[in-house]
């Protein structure tokens, strides 16, 4: 079953945060698909790691146009797509990558739409390369 | 579990190694005042104990949770465990739910990180006496000690986005050579990207050799002769972990300080609340890092008893090695308050790490160099030694 993301196409902006827990070193590329068939295309794709939190936070947009307005609803049916790199120094590490969903003009006030996560274990001489998928829906 | 096992098989075996030696070596002495306990012990509760096979030699880091015991009840009451032995490091357990930013940014995070508990109890079979310790330690790493808080991170960060770069590529292909579409991909279940995550871990090499090349997956796979220039050519992707373990390697003479604290008490029988206080160690060791193959330990150890005297010990030690072989030196004064004068002994020893956290230590000395008692002697011994905390290498 695949990770869906309700949102109100009428509303705010739709956001997206990276969250990592755990002790881990992690590196990503988000990546947002427009698929309308049969065109598949990045329309927006950003780079980030777990060093710093505050700038792992993104509207999802065509980045493309950003010089234009751009309706929150063109989100309907998009994939957002993350792949990391995880490693450790530590012996046995839990860690938890989390997409977290939100809709909202200003950070500091968001309405919380849905999470996708995965959470795993890596040990030190390990490299994980997880993977994150989450289709966008219009309510 | 089976560490545990592990663990509790090591410790017999190295007790029983440890009091052969002591039989032969030194005599009358106790084993406690008389081996080398300069650098602070992996387990404080056994070392303060007397039971600490491995009477570690090297700074270490914690566990996350360790133990062994025997029955706590007997009957209606509560006992002491004839052997008892567990250790924790409670906030190592905790840490799932950190951040690496307020790991790197909170030093009493990083102090909390590195600190374990350990309790241990011993039951003396000719007196019947039992005792018990608590235990605690800390390290504190140097700035160059931890890769979360080194400087060096930044750079494993530029090459793991490299490393990321290439995952994103290998998949893209990934999902060309199934004929997959996007929305598909997205309706994978979690075994098959496990499966594709797995590929591309086993193939590293040859996508990172593809992606140089600027060749297709799906080309690679249709020719002959491109699989034999990538035979023929070795590549090889440097990744991540390899450059993790390179630090690490790096690391075993960094510096840092390394704390302990343990309290014994002992008890005529085995019922809890007949415990009353018997003494207090405290030590503390200060490592320094002498160039790549070098370092310096000098550390100190004080034991505070119910009765008498409070005795003390310094030492020195220098290292010369890497982190799998290291010869030593070093020198030790203790005031030794039941014999009436000082001691000291001087050491020349070996280290040898030849399976994973197993040791053999070999050194040979004199003891009593002072020479106060007219007694100095030679000594040597050879030990198995175990850590059972992970070695900082």
């Amino acid at each position: 079953m695949p990770n869906e993301i309700t949102f109100n196409p009428t509303g705010e902006k739709l956001n997206v945060d990276i969250q990592v827990t755990g002790l881990v070193i992690v590196s990503y590329s988000l990546r947002l698909w427009s698929v309308s068939p049969p065109e598949e295309k990045v329309v927006q794709e950003e780079i980030g790691n777990n060093l710093q939190s505050h700038d792992d936070f993104f509207w999802l947009r065509n980045k493309s146009q950003d010089h234009l307005p751009e309706e929150v609803a063109k989100n309907n049916g998009r994939i957002v797509e993350l792949i990391s790199t995880v490693n450790t120094n530590k012996d046995e590490v839990e860690y938890t990558i989390k997409m977290v969903f939100s809709q909202g003009d200003n950070r500091d006030q968001q309405t919380p739409l849905e999470d996708v996560f995965i959470k795993r274990t890596i040990k030190k001489s390990d490299g994980h390369h997880p993977s994150l998928y989450a289709i966008l829906k219009a309510q | 579990m089976k560490r545990s096992v592990l663990f509790i098989w090591c410790a017999l075996l190295g007790y029983e190694v440890m009091s052969q030696d002591f039989e032969k070596s030194w005599g009358k002495y106790e084993v406690d005042t008389l081996l080398l306990d300069f650098v602070v012990p992996d387990v404080p509760a056994f070392k303060a104990l007397g039971t600490d096979p491995s009477n570690i030699l090297r700074p270490s880091d914690v566990q996350k949770f360790a133990i062994a015991f025997d029955p706590f009840f007997d009957g209606s009451n509560a006992v002491i465990p004839d052997n008892f032995a567990v250790d924790f490091a409670p906030w190592k357990l905790l840490s799932g739910g950190w951040t690496l930013e307020s790991y790197r940014e909170n030093w009493i995070k990083r102090v909390a990180y590195n600190s374990s508990f350990s309790i241990g109890t011993l039951k003396d079979n000719e007196s019947g006496e039992f005792k018990a310790a608590l235990g605690y330690r800390v390290k504190i790493a140097g700035k160059n000690a931890d890769l979360l808080t080194s400087e060096y991170i930044n750079e494993v960060y530029v090459k793991q986005a490299t490393e990321t770069e290439l995952a994103k590529w290998a998949y893209d292909q990934w999902r060309k050579m199934k004929d997959l579409s996007m929305i598909e991909v997205s309706n994978l279940d979690s075994a098959a990207l496990a499966e594709r995550e797995q590929y591309f871990e086993d193939n590293l090499n040859l996508f990172a050799y593809l992606k140089d090349k600027k060749l297709t997956l799906k080309d690679y796979n249709k020719s002959d002769s491109l699989k034999a220039e990538f035979k023929k050519s070795n590549y090889e992707f440097v990744n991540v972990s390899k450059m993790i373990s390179d630090f690490n390697n790096s690391g075993w003479n960094a510096t840092r300080t390394d704390l302990a604290v343990a309290m014994v008490g002992v008890s005529a029988d085995s019922l809890v609340k007949n415990i009353q206080y018997a003494n207090l160690n405290l030590w503390v060791t200060q490592s320094l890092r002498l160039g790549k193959k070098g370092q310096l330990l000098i550390g100190g150890n004080l034991n505070v008893p119910d009765a008498g005297n409070a005795e003390f010990t310094l030492s020195a030690r220098a290292y010369v090695g890497n982190n799998k072989f290291r010869a030593y030196s070093e020198y030790q004064f203790i005031n030794q308050n039941d014999v009436n004068e000082p001691s000291a002994l001087i050491n020349l020893g070996a280290e040898f790490n030849f399976i994973s956290n197993f040791w053999f230590q070999f050194y040979a000395g004199v003891e009593d160099v002072l020479g106060e008692s007219g007694v100095s002697q030679f000594r040597s011994s050879l030990n198995l030694k175990y850590s059972f905390n992970e070695t900082a290498k």
